[in-house]
């Protein structure tokens, strides 16, 4: 929150077929549709979102992350944070404001990992899903499948990740909670936060830039997860692993794929973090363990199947 | 029951049944082979890539950056959408180079001087 980011607010994914993507995200995962638009992209959010969206879903011919969006504390702090990303050295695209619905205008730059990532200061404030915004019950009732409480991260893969984490704590202001080691001494995975939270981004180095490992979404508690996993079981769905915990954040965890290949997870629990506490730091002889905290062994799709 | 076909997987010589229906690569699960590699089971991630030598078949959704069109001339699949209509002969390849360039900007592009209104 340094430099005036406040939290993840959107991302946009390409899937392969509408119809099956919104039986997933909808029906499974229990994001609700909040609007869809005259280019055919679908908008959803978790019950808890005050906004609009965070997730926005396009039809494509690839499926993978188009990009990912951070909210900033107002139009004052994006013209900064423009300024301050052109320093940088990105270039920075200008997206007017509607161009996704009830959103206000963005400002889109590549990182040196090869992804795309916007910020803006204005959407549309809804509220959350169900509930009075006075004197809210405990949780709205007609939720579906794993009901999902929020788009809580996404994990990246690509390459030059020093620049990247230069990018996001000297210019937009994180925080590297977590990270991974090797003998060298070289930054193989890197967890960066603007909150509290264990992670907001995180990027694992990969040679090709610019790849989705997956996005997450918050569940309260490890019930909600076993819960999840048996929903995966009943529809079918294509799991990864879990469900688990991960020695990285210490999350309790599952990991699935949507119909088009993009990988998802729901998570629940793992660590705390604040600004002034030393980053955690785990070392690539432990990588098994840093990853999958009961297997201690990592499996090749987890490594490879990216989109 | 429906239609059964026998795959052959050429480079291991493993071969189990499909049905009329079911996916390549999920009859290959059910039948506890590991010839062809597994991934996302969604067409996305390219892992399952196949070579189809010979028999009758379609394919579902297919991310382009795995199979393009010249790729798909060429008999090439990702197991996870391939459907046989026939007994095939399949030839597992696995991830590939990028076949296509980075998907095309998803929102117009502005010009520098649109770009220098906006940011002031
Ligand atoms: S397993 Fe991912 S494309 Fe087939
Ligand atoms: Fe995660």
């Amino acid at each position: 929150m340094k430099k005036g980011v406040l939290r993840p607010g959107h991302v946009q994914l390409r899937v392969l077929d509408m119809t099956r993507a919104l039986e997933h995200y909808v029906d499974l995962l229990g994001l609700i549709e909040m609007d869809r638009d005259d280019k055919g992209r679908v908008y959803l959010k978790g019950w808890t979102e005050t906004d609009k969206f965070s997730v926005v879903l396009r039809e494509a011919d690839e499926p993978g992350l188009d990009f990912m969006a951070f909210k900033v504390i107002d139009d004052a702090t994006l013209g900064r944070l423009t300024e301050d990303l052109v320093a940088f050295g990105c270039a920075v695209e200008s997206i007017p404001a509607g161009e996704l619905k009830d959103c206000g205008r963005r400002i889109r730059f590549q990182a040196p990992s090869g992804h795309r990532f916007e910020l803006y200061a204005e959407k549309k404030v809804t509220g959350k899903w169900g509930l009075a915004e006075v004197n809210p019950e405990a949780w709205p009732r007609g939720l579906k499948g794993m009901r999902a409480t929020r788009m809580d991260h996404a994990l990246l893969y690509g390459d030059e990740l020093p620049a990247t984490l230069r990018l996001f704590t000297e210019v937009l202001g994180f925080s590297l909670a977590e990270q991974v080691l090797d003998p060298e001494g070289n930054r193989i995975a890197q967890f960066l936060t603007l909150s509290m939270k264990a992670h907001d981004v995180a990027f694992i180095h990969h040679p090709e830039k610019g790849k989705l490992h997956h996005v997450s979404f918050f569940l309260d508690t490890w019930d909600d997860v076993l819960r999840a996993a048996d929903l995966i079981s009943m529809t079918n769905t294509s799991i990864d692993i879990g469900p688990t915990r991960h020695g990285l954040t210490h999350g309790k965890t599952i990991y699935f794929f949507d119909p088009s290949g993009n990988r998802n997870e729901v998570f629940c629990g793992g660590d705390y973090h604040y600004p002034d506490q030393p980053t955690v730091t785990w070392t690539t002889d432990q990588l098994g363990k840093a990853i999958f905290y009961h297997d201690r062994q990592l499996n090749e799709r987890f490594l490879t199947a990216l989109t | 029951m429906g239609q059964r076909y026998r795959i052959t997987e050429t480079a291991s010589g493993a071969s189990f049944f499909c049905e009329e229906g079911q996916s390549v690569l999920q009859a290959m699960e059910s039948q506890h082979l590991g010839c062809v590699k597994v991934g996302c089971r969604g067409g996305g991630c390219g892992l399952c890539r196949v070579q189809v030598h010979s028999g009758r078949y379609e394919c579902g959704r297919m991310s382009i950056r795995h199979i393009n069109a010249q790729a798909r001339e060429l008999g090439q699949a990702l197991a996870c959408r391939l459907l046989p209509h026939s007994d095939l002969a399949i030839e597992f390849l696995g991830l590939a180079d990028s076949q296509e360039p980075a998907p095309a900007p998803v929102s117009p592009v502005m010009t520098q001087q649109q770009r220098q209104e906006v940011s002031k």
